[in-house]
């Protein structure tokens, strides 16, 4: 199956994929955001939509809609007046309504919203690889300088508080840094695997790590064996892709938990 | 030495509509060790967190160290009763310790902070549970670590949030013994239940039921403590229930 360029290409965008969801996904879980991350996954069909009618590239409209709506989400979800869960359903549902709504207005393209929600990566260009590297960089620079912020402020936001740390500020970076992750991956991976990669890996690796860097380094491996293993299975028996690493990686997270307690 | 650590002058605060805390006065001097007390949801932790500027206020103002209480809270550490935490982090209780010696964005850890934080694992008996992840630990283990993290930084002042809820007697005496020797150098307010360590080793007592009913000597303050509350203080009480 190697000898086919887009088998090549979707194994490196495969690799690329395993990195960002390793690191942004270890701090959505144990920031208990993973709820979020999901609504911030759906808000982006209202992004893909809206490009889709304004005949511009799609990811490059869902982008800046995708942070708007995350960074909104961050700075006033302490002032809200209504619980932040139902804020989450609510951001959840507008997101896919106005999406599919948009999409609904070009003729031919419904056909859309099914690949957004399990995505493509056997149909990923070198455009889509530029930009996961990009966002790649982007991540790495943002943890590396700021790891122990963003790990004070994660554990213990009040202590980090007292420290000096402005907690609101790295929370909305940390949400920005997970919207473009969720965009960057949403036409490779689509939104159901997106959120299968954020959360499933991480809560695995958890438990038989002592450290963040190891947790992200686990979920890293186990990213890319479920994502590997979930092409080599839809390549040899006609298999959608995407249901098929999220299948994996659920099949996984169930074995562990029943033979690894803590 | 006996300048003022905290001042709160007619402090209101109120949450949902309700209030919380009315014309609250309070004055703190540094070396001092003072106790609030006051039956559950008196406002007790409200207070503590409204000092820190965790909560905003009605009206009144706020001071740390002379400073507005946003800036002066940084020479504070502070001990609460729960930390929203999840207990599958990974930490161990030495990233813990070491994250005490924060000291500011683009600083690394140097050796002295690494120094100083096992020198505060040893002092507080935590050696063996250097290594352990917090949901290894005890109730009473994790509470030695919040404390132990919050001296680590050298705080002039010290805010407890009923400290001594998940340990033992023996443990409690040796808890109180050690906030003896700290008023020696910081301020300490402890929010308490347990009125019968605080008549051994508390000089001055809060009696906070939304309002200050009582600021004064302990010896005094508890013989007016029943009449006050008619009895929902209970008191020599370990009870574990925290304030809303």
């Amino acid at each position: 199956m190697f000898e086919y360029r887009f088998i090549q290409i979707a194994f490196i965008a495969s690799l690329l994929i395993s990195i960002l969801s390793a690191v942004i996904g270890t701090f959505v879980v144990m920031r208990k955001m993973t709820s979020i991350a999901g609504s911030i996954a759906h808000s982006a069909f209202g992004g893909l939509g809206l490009g889709l009618l304004l005949n511009l590239n799609p990811v490059y409209i869902a982008i800046p809609f995708t942070m708007a709506v995350a960074g909104f989400f961050s700075l006033f979800k302490k002032a809200m007046r209504i619980s932040e869960e139902s804020a989450l359903t609510i951001i959840w549902s507008f997101g896919m309504s106005l999406g599919i709504l948009l999409m609904n207005f070009k003729a031919g393209f419904s056909g859309e919203v099914l690949g957004y929600l399990f995505g493509s990566i056997l149909a990923v260009s070198m455009s889509d690889i530029g930009l996961m590297l990009a966002s790649i960089l982007l991540t790495l620079l943002a943890f590396g300088i700021f790891s122990r912020e963003i790990v004070l402020s994660s554990f213990d936001e009040e202590f980090a508080i007292l420290c000096g740390i402005n907690t609101k500020l790295f929370d909305l970076i940390f949400y920005m840094l997970t919207a473009l992750t969720v965009v960057i991956l949403i036409k490779v991976a689509g939104v159901l695997v997106i959120i299968a990669f954020l959360t499933i890996p991480p809560i695995i690796a958890r438990r038989f790590v002592k450290s963040i860097l190891k947790m992200i380094f686990l979920s890293f491996a186990l990213n890319l064996v479920f994502s590997f293993s979930g092409m080599i299975l839809s390549f040899y028996f006609d298999l959608p892709t995407g249901p098929s690493i999220v299948m994996i990686s659920i099949l996984t997270l169930f074995l562990v938990s029943v033979f690894k307690r803590k | 030495m006996n300048s003022t650590a905290i001042s709160v002058k007619n402090l209101c605060l109120s949450i949902n509509g309700q209030s919380i805390l009315e014309n609250i006065n309070l004055n703190v001097k540094s070396n001092e060790l003072i106790s609030v007390i006051g039956p559950n949801g008196s406002g007790k932790t409200t207070l503590l967190r409204a000092i820190l500027g965790f909560i905003k206020i009605d009206s009144g103002s706020i001071e740390i160290l002379g400073e507005q209480n946003i800036k002066g809270r940084l020479h504070v550490g502070y001990i609460p009763q729960f930390i929203k935490r999840d207990s599958d982090f990974p930490l161990t209780v030495r990233d813990i310790m070491l994250s005490g010696k924060y000291s500011g964005y683009f600083r690394k850890y140097s050796k002295e902070d690494i120094h100083s934080a096992d020198k505060y694992i040893e002092e507080f008996s935590l050696s063996r549970l250097k290594n352990k992840r917090i949901h290894e630990l005890s109730g009473g283990e994790m509470q030695r670590v919040l404390i132990a993290r919050a001296l680590v930084r050298n705080p002039k002042i010290l805010l407890m949030d009923e400290p001594t809820s998940s340990v033992d007697k023996k443990s409690q005496d040796e808890f109180f013994m050690l906030l003896s020797r700290l008023r020696e150098r910081m301020a300490i307010i402890l929010v308490t239940h347990d009125l019968g360590a605080v008549s051994t080793y508390i000089e001055r007592i809060i009696c906070l039921n939304h309002k200050i009913n009582y600021d004064g000597p302990t010896a005094e303050g508890l013989t007016k403590l029943d009449e006050t509350y008619k009895g929902s203080i209970n008191i020599i009480n370990h009870s574990h229930h925290g304030d809303k």
